[in-house]
């Protein structure tokens, strides 16, 4: 608690909370625009905040994340395009809502849920991230592979498409992470002769080029599609106290799911907000009003998907898991600077663990504001033609991913990854496992020839270590349901045929 | 509509490209041998990752067989007499994905990287945001075209300019 006090007495000063701000405005207006992603976002700034001081670096990229998570609600109830994957699920009721004449309704109502998820979530975030970083003190290299583990083979089940593409993803960002210095005996291997492969692929171009370029690729693919924007009034935006008490149990309901669902290593906010909905739907007493403009449907929606950002920081500081893409990203600019997120940053660097809490606290009251206040300015920014915007996002990928080290080679790997990304997209290869592949390979690695190195060969202590074992267990008990469902699947649509 | 003529499909292109990865990596890994300490060695990892790759490229390349001779055998719904022409189609057909587009913004982007070293990053910048601003505009048509334009170039020479001054003053990196 006292460093937590601690870390808001240095946040509430006049630069940390314009760098919040800066950060929430420009994720807000980012997350509303169809087309691209706070991910990207993320992505483009991580090279520039290699310049930065670190506490500055994550109060930025944390207030970024904040603001995208939420402007994702704008361009998904006004266009009913998701600005982020995470507000498909807004779009069902959104949109409806909107198009009746109550866009400020649901707009405010989609801003309010935010901002009680979000603060439910950092609660449980703030409550059990240093119990669970105390826990995993305690774990030894066979348990930390065996929740690496768990991580893979969740991302790869909850994952969209088929089971087989998904584990082909995850394998091949694996293997990305593999070329450059041997973690274990430091020698190198599989560079083929690029010596500026010695220390790998750098995550910043990757990132880059799988959400930037690819992303950009596949909007110039789409530049003609017209969409139907519903009219914008600023009317009937402020919940009242009364309206929050009448939803109060879909409040904590979905927060509680989206924090849970954000916990578990790999699961995104598309998923919790899904859950979220789906669970309002079944305790409705007006089932039937879902997809066509349901309030409840709205606050289920936004309130889980800002409570799973919450709830996949705390996998991240606790685990150095991400939690989601976002916080993959989040933990390469920590290690961008120095720092390896995980159960001794608490006793290292507390500061910088609880400056994050403290930062994410902050940053959803100031989205509150700049939501409220700014939404009907971002409502008409996110139809800027694709022609002045795609071109300079093009120059912002080369530019920030050469600023990171002054060389060429990185903006051709952010080419190359570019490409595969939208091949990725043509194929219905999904790119999370890739990420959470390619940012755990080391770790995996790392961690199960470490414990071979101690079990002399041995395997059996995974199954035979309880936190192992169990980790270990939930991982072929998840990949089994999620294969079975697949087949089940494949076979009603066999049979419809 | 059929396409007897279609010569392959994704998901074929995508096992090549599965099993090229499989046989670089191990081609690469030949020559690692592991130290008398570590079990496993350096070798260990990528070998099994390519091995599994390799493996799970054959369902995907059988997938891709069936879906393409079942594309190749579907029944022709047009006839180049009765087919349509674009203009004819109603609005919400024409709005389809164009990959040409985004083949033209990938080699433009793979020149520009290649010429920005050479030419400097500002005239390169401006000449890419102009060329792709136009070729986007030529498929999106949103705005006049005098006043696009007039935006267009004011607006590529002040943002090249503008992040060539920032880059190299404030985070000191010389394009």
């Amino acid at each position: 608690m006292e460093s937590l006090l601690q870390a808001f007495q240095v946040l509430l000063m006049p630069i940390p909370i314009l760098w919040i701000t800066l950060g929430v405005i420009i994720g807000c207006i980012v997350g509303a625009i169809p087309g691209l992603s706070g991910s990207m976002l993320l992505a483009l700034t991580l090279p520039l905040t290699f310049y930065m001081k670190s506490g500055d670096a994550v109060n930025l990229l944390v207030a970024m994340h904040i603001g995208a998570m939420s402007g994702g609600l704008l361009s998904a109830t006004l266009l009913r395009i998701p600005g982020t994957g995470a507000a498909i699920v807004t779009t069902f009721d959104g949109y409806p809502l909107a198009k009746s004449g109550k866009a400020g309704r649901a707009i405010g109502i989609g801003i309010f849920s935010s901002f009680i998820g979000g603060f439910i979530a950092w609660i449980f975030l703030v409550t059990l991230s240093p119990l669970l970083s105390k826990f995993a003190l305690k774990f030894s290299a066979f348990e930390i592979f065996s929740i690496v583990l768990l991580a893979l083979v969740m991302i790869v089940s909850v994952s969209q498409g088929s089971i087989l593409r998904a584990v082909i993803s995850g394998i091949l960002g694996l293997l990305v992470g593999i070329p450059g210095m041997d973690p274990v005996l430091g020698t190198t291997r599989l560079i083929f002769g690029f010596n500026k492969l010695i220390t790998g692929f750098s995550i910043v171009p990757v990132l880059i080029g799988l959400f930037g370029f690819s992303q950009i690729l596949k909007d110039t693919a789409k530049v003609e599609i017209h969409v139907e924007q519903a009219p914008f009034l600023f009317k009937n935006m402020f919940l009242k106290f009364s309206e929050i008490r009448k939803h109060f149990v879909n409040f904590v309901r979905s927060s509680v799911i989206g924090t849970w669902i954000g916990v578990l290593p790999g699961v995104g906010a598309n998923i919790a907000s899904l859950v979220a909905y789906s669970s309002a739907k079944n305790y409705s007493k007006h089932p039937e009003l879902f997809g066509k403009g349901s309030e409840e449907g709205i606050i289920a929606s936004e309130t889980a998907n800002n409570a799973s950002m919450n709830g996949a920081l705390i996998p991240m500081l606790t685990l150095g898991i991400p939690g989601n893409l976002a916080t993959a990203i989040l933990l390469g600019a920590l290690t961008l600077h120095g720092l390896k997120p995980g159960p001794l940053l608490f006793s290292s660097e507390p500061e910088v663990v609880y400056g994050i809490m403290a930062t994410a606290f902050v940053g959803n009251i100031i989205m509150l504001i700049v939501m409220l206040g700014g939404s009907l300015f971002t409502a008409r920014i996110i139809t800027i033609p694709k022609a002045y915007l795609l071109p300079i996002l093009i120059v912002f990928c080369v530019a920030g991913t050469y600023a990171l080290n002054g060389q060429i080679f990185d903006v051709w790997v952010l080419i190359i990854f570019g490409f595969v990304g939208f091949f990725f997209d043509k194929a219905n290869i999904p790119l999370g496992p890739f990420i959470i592949g390619l940012i755990l390979s080391s770790i995996a690695e790392v961690n199960f020839r470490v414990s071979l190195m101690h079990s002399e060969g041995s395997l059996l202590p995974f199954f035979t270590r309880p936190i192992s074992a169990t980790f270990i267990l939930v991982s072929f008990i998840v990949l089994g349901w999620s294969i079975y469902k697949e087949l089940k699947i494949q076979k009603k649509s066999n049979k419809g045929k | 509509m059929g396409n007897k003529n279609k010569l392959f499909h994704v998901d074929i292109l995508l096992s090549v490209f599965l099993v090229a990865i499989s046989i670089i990596v191990l081609l690469g890994s030949m020559n690692l041998k592991p130290p008398t300490y570590d079990p496993l060695g350096a070798a260990f990892f990528p070998r099994l990752l390519s091995i599994v790759l390799l493996l799970l490229s054959i369902p995907i390349f059988i997938q891709g067989l069936r879906k393409l001779l079942a594309e190749r055998n579907e029944k022709k719904e047009t006839t180049m007499f009765n087919r349509k022409k674009e203009n004819d189609l109603p609005a919400e057909n024409r709005d389809k994905e164009r990959p040409l587009l985004s083949l033209l913004v990938a080699v433009v982007s793979c020149i520009y990287v290649f010429a920005f070293p050479f030419i400097g990053f500002r005239i390169s910048s401006i000449i890419l945001l102009v060329l792709l601003g136009i070729f986007i505009y030529r498929r999106e048509r949103k705005g006049k075209v005098v006043s696009f334009s007039i935006i267009l170039i004011s607006v590529s020479i002040f943002l090249s300019f503008l992040i060539f001054y920032i880059f190299s003053n404030f985070l000191n990196v010389s394009f």
